[in-house]
């Protein structure tokens, strides 16, 4: 952890100056400008606190960071939006714009389109900690895959090009052994080719996730201690079909049962990842207090994890974390993110004097009233 | 929409039932019909009752036909040991209009595709396999969308022609080609049939 340390001299710091938000969610129209190096959100709840948090994370990632608005985000009773951001990129300015009109979403780059989605991505990084994302350690597996998967599609894109095909060769697969049990024709030439596609992309899958959780694990052990004071030990255990046989014999051997249900029951779209404190598992068997600090770890080893693979600071986005974290872990969550090592922060609170109280008066913050 | 008369409620709709077209074109299209001479709103109509009647499918290539074989397979001038194998009507239509290409066709009908309930036996494969046979083809040349199911398509056409002596090619497909063949500028496809691989770069055939 020490060579990370100071990092903030080498690498770019890559920030929003403001942003502009059309049809948005609750708001009509509005500009907000981000000049200091955190900027506190505040208003009464439902005055659009996240809303301003998530769409800095759209202009990043050209999607909501939530799922409930991943379908929609316009106004209600308007048919478009417009998102427009004045960010700083390798020491130039850089206008990204998101417009979306009738289902259609375009992005743009100091006003040229960009073909593909997949060519931004990477470009700008944001991290959000918001009051949900406790479902990461409670909830079931799929949360996060995507996780990890968000995190490696940003960093490598083969991952997130391999990634999207092998999930549109798995529908296909899926879609062949149901037809197939309708109506069997014992033809299984198609099935020869989604194998070894899928087997083909599996495997790199694989042999990334592994690598990165590999990488990942002293960053998140050491944030954990930080936040927690505590000297438990932590282990992610990456929990994989593929360590027991290679993807490509899984679906050979396994064509029976996959026959019977319908469904490709093996593979890298089962993967999960166990979390645990002292060797006993992180879900069942911890307090509250050290699920929360195991979450924030998780997220700010995400942090470094993207600013050392991606050489430039994210955006860290905190949506309302104070009023449920102790005087201790803030403190501790302080120390860390106004270190060197952190870049801009952009976070929200119903009160503006504990935001003010918790940094203390030296700090340079910038208030946004809603 | 209000209509004061029924005879033009009813053409309205018939017009609206094509794709692209809503009430508010069908309506313009309906008046302008009204503005025309009753003979030639005659010609109008009997060139499309015409058309749909008498329009056949080739039984070679299945590509539209006035006859029983369409007027590429027809034409002797055209080289019959190459055929490119297409998705669509449309796509003959596209590489035609390149004129750079002088062999034969064959329309698919579709490419391979479980999720939409599409296998082999909705294509036209067996056909393909047929002519390959009987008719002395040395070369096929894929034009399929450079998708999952084109490729699946492509490996499995190969796959059923495995053993018999031929050439598979494909059209260069990449970057510079935005997705369906339809949508390619005329230069570039020239330029990507005229640069085919052999199928090997895309889709290795090696299958037990
Ligand atoms: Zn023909």
């Amino acid at each position: 952890m020490r060579k990370y340390k100071n990092f903030r001299s080498f690498f770019r710091l890559n920030t929003i100056k403001n942003i502009t938000l059309v049809q948005f969610r609750n708001y009509s129209s509005g500009t907000f400008s981000f000049t200091a190096p955190v900027t506190c959100i505040t208003g009464p709840n439902g005055s659009g606190k996240t809303n301003l948090l998530d769409a800095v994370y759209y202009l990043c990632y050209s999607k909501s960071y939530f799922s409930a608005y991943q379908q929609n985000s316009v106004q209600m009773g308007m048919d478009g939006f417009r998102v427009e951001g004045l960010f700083t990129h390798e020491g130039r300015d850089e206008l990204i714009s998101c417009k979306w009109k009738q289902g259609k979403k375009e992005l743009f780059t100091n006003g040229t389109l960009y073909e593909k989605f997949t060519d931004h991505i990477g470009k700008y990084a944001a991290v959000i900690i918001a009051p949900d994302d406790m479902e990461l350690i409670n909830e079931g597996s799929e949360l996060r895959r995507k996780w990890v998967d968000s995190i490696l599609s940003q960093t490598d894109r083969e991952y997130l090009e391999r990634l999207m095909h092998y999930q549109r060769v798995l529908l296909q697969r899926n879609a062949w052994l149901k037809l197939q049990s309708i109506n069997p024709s014992g033809d299984y030439t198609e099935l020869e080719y989604y194998n070894a596609q899928l087997a083909g992309d599996g495997t790199y899958i694989y042999e990334q996730r592994s690598i990165f959780i590999a990488r990942f694990l002293p960053l998140l052990s050491d944030f954990y201690h930080q936040l927690s004071g505590g000297k438990e030990v932590i282990a992610v255990t990456y929990e994989t079909d593929m360590a027991k046989k290679p993807m490509a014999q899984w679906l050979e051997e396994n064509l029976q049962h996959d026959l019977r249900l319908q469904r490709t029951l093996r593979g890298i779209h089962k993967d999960d990842w166990d979390f645990e404190l002292n060797e006993s598992s992180l879900k069942s068997f911890a307090s509250q207090g050290q699920k929360k600090s195991f979450l924030f770890a998780l997220k700010l080893a995400q942090y470094t994890y993207l600013s050392i693979e991606q050489k430039h600071l994210p955006i860290l986005l905190l949506d309302d974390i104070f009023e449920k974290l102790d005087q201790q872990r803030m403190e501790a969550l302080l120390r860390i993110i106004r270190g060197t090592g952190f870049g801009q922060v952009l976070l929200t609170d119903t009160h503006a004097e504990r935001v003010r109280a918790a940094f203390g008066e030296q700090e340079e913050i910038e208030f946004i009233r809603l | 929409m209000v209509f004061s008369s029924k005879l033009i409620e009813d053409a309205v709709q018939e017009f609206s039932r094509l794709p692209g077209i809503g009430k508010k074109t069908a309506l313009r299209m309906v008046l302008q019909l009204l503005k025309m001479e009753k003979g030639d709103v005659d010609g109008f109509t009997n060139a499309l009752s015409k058309m749909r009647h008498e329009v056949q499918f080739c039984a070679d290539c299945h590509n539209v036909s006035d006859g029983l074989v369409c007027a590429i397979c027809g034409n002797r001038a055209r080289n019959n040991s190459q055929v490119c194998v297409v998705e669509n009507i449309r796509d003959v239509i596209a590489i035609e209009s390149t004129q750079q290409y002088n062999g034969l066709y064959h329309v698919l009908g579709g490419i391979l595709s479980p999720l939409d309930g599409i296998g082999p036996e909705q294509l036209n494969i067996t056909t393909l396999h047929k002519r390959v046979k009987d008719k002395g083809v040395e070369e096929l040349i894929m034009a399929l969308s450079p998708t999952i199911e084109g490729d699946t398509t492509v490996y499995y056409i190969a796959r059923q022609l495995q053993g018999i002596t031929l050439r598979i090619t494909t059209i260069a497909r990449g970057i510079s080609f935005g997705g369906e063949l339809e949508y390619a500028d005329e230069m570039t496809l020239a330029k990507s049939i005229a640069k085919r691989l052999p199928i090997e770069n895309y889709v290795s055939v090696n299958g037990k």
